[in-house]
């Protein structure tokens, strides 16, 4: 299993975030006029910002752990 | 007795015969005038005076296809100074695919099996030849079918209208770009390259999930990402 560090896990997670913002400025929204497509056009800003999230919850983690060792 | 002796002469005979001959030939006449050919007058003045309709107003992203089509109208208004309109049905059809025009339009009783039959083969005309063989081939099939005369001159002025679009856009019925978009439905590389950037990511998650719930969200990830690069590099859906 891959343990990925802080480091790399904050990359990833802000990474997503530009990654889902880009996709969702690449939306043809002339497609929730028809209603046909939509999956397609929403699918990969769905999922990067699924993966943003996914990756931010063990970097906050590891930022509490830091600061636990630290304080103890 | 005398009326008989009248008859019996031969000039009579000759100018009944002139008169049979005459009125044989004007029937002959009025059978050519009735035979159907194309007229292109429409759009040889379309050419002649230079009308111009914007299609690239359709590539705007930002407008709705209703809208777009309203402006085209609007154009074609102001060009040839006519008040054309269309009822809100026949624009709402801007945003279906061909299938549900042809079946809309049936059911409005815009349209004819007949005319969705021949509709279709002209697409697929274009798509196989070209426009300009495409035109020959319905104006071939449209002669044969001998149609009324309200019905040939639908169809003539179907054609003056095929004409003057690829006129006026000469790249709209282009082949090569019908074939690439009707059938790829092609993505810009970029968004395939973002997809895949996804499928990584997501298979990144895969390898790093502890808990059952983390591994499950990433499995669906991973599965979504894969769909979308099948998509977007694909080129269908």
């Amino acid at each position: 299993m891959w343990k990925p560090g802080k480091k790399t896990l904050f990359v990833l997670m802000i990474l997503m975030a530009i990654f889902g913002g880009l996709t969702s400025y690449w939306i043809d929204w002339t497609v929730f006029e028809t209603n046909k497509g939509v999956l397609r056009e929403i699918q990969l800003p769905i999922i990067f910002l699924v993966l943003s999230f996914y990756f931010m919850i063990p970097y906050l983690k590891k930022i509490k752990e830091e600061k636990k060792n630290n304080e103890a | 007795m005398n009326i008989i002796k009248f008859l019996r002469k031969p000039y009579l005979a000759i100018l009944f015969s002139y008169l049979i001959l005459f009125v044989s030939c004007s029937q002959y006449d009025s059978v050519e005038i009735n035979e159907q050919n194309f007229d292109y007058t429409a759009f040889n003045e379309f050419k002649s005076q230079g009308y111009i309709i914007d299609i690239n107003l359709i590539k705007n992203n930002k407008v709705s296809l209703i809208e777009k089509k309203k402006a085209i109208l609007n154009q074609i208004n102001t060009e040839l100074n006519t008040d054309l309109s269309f009822p809100d049905k026949a624009f709402e059809l801007a945003n279906s695919d061909v299938e549900e025009i042809f079946e809309i339009s049936m059911k409005e009783g815009w349209m004819t099996q007949q005319d969705v039959d021949l509709t279709n083969e002209f697409i697929l005309n274009i798509k196989n030849d070209g426009i300009d063989i495409a035109i020959s081939k319905y104006e071939a099939t449209i002669l044969e079918l001998s149609l009324s005369s309200a019905k040939f001159e639908e169809k003539n002025i179907f054609l003056n209208i095929m004409k003057s679009l690829n006129y006026a856009n000469p790249d709209l019925f282009k082949t090569e770009l019908l074939n690439e978009s009707l059938v790829a439905n092609k993505e810009p590389w970029y968004k395939c390259a973002a997809a895949g950037v996804a499928l990584v990511a997501a298979t990144l998650s895969l390898a790093s999930c502890v808990t059952v719930a983390a591994c499950g969200l990433a499995l669906v990830l991973v599965y979504a990402a894969s769909n979308s690069v099948a998509a977007m590099c694909g080129g269908d859906e």
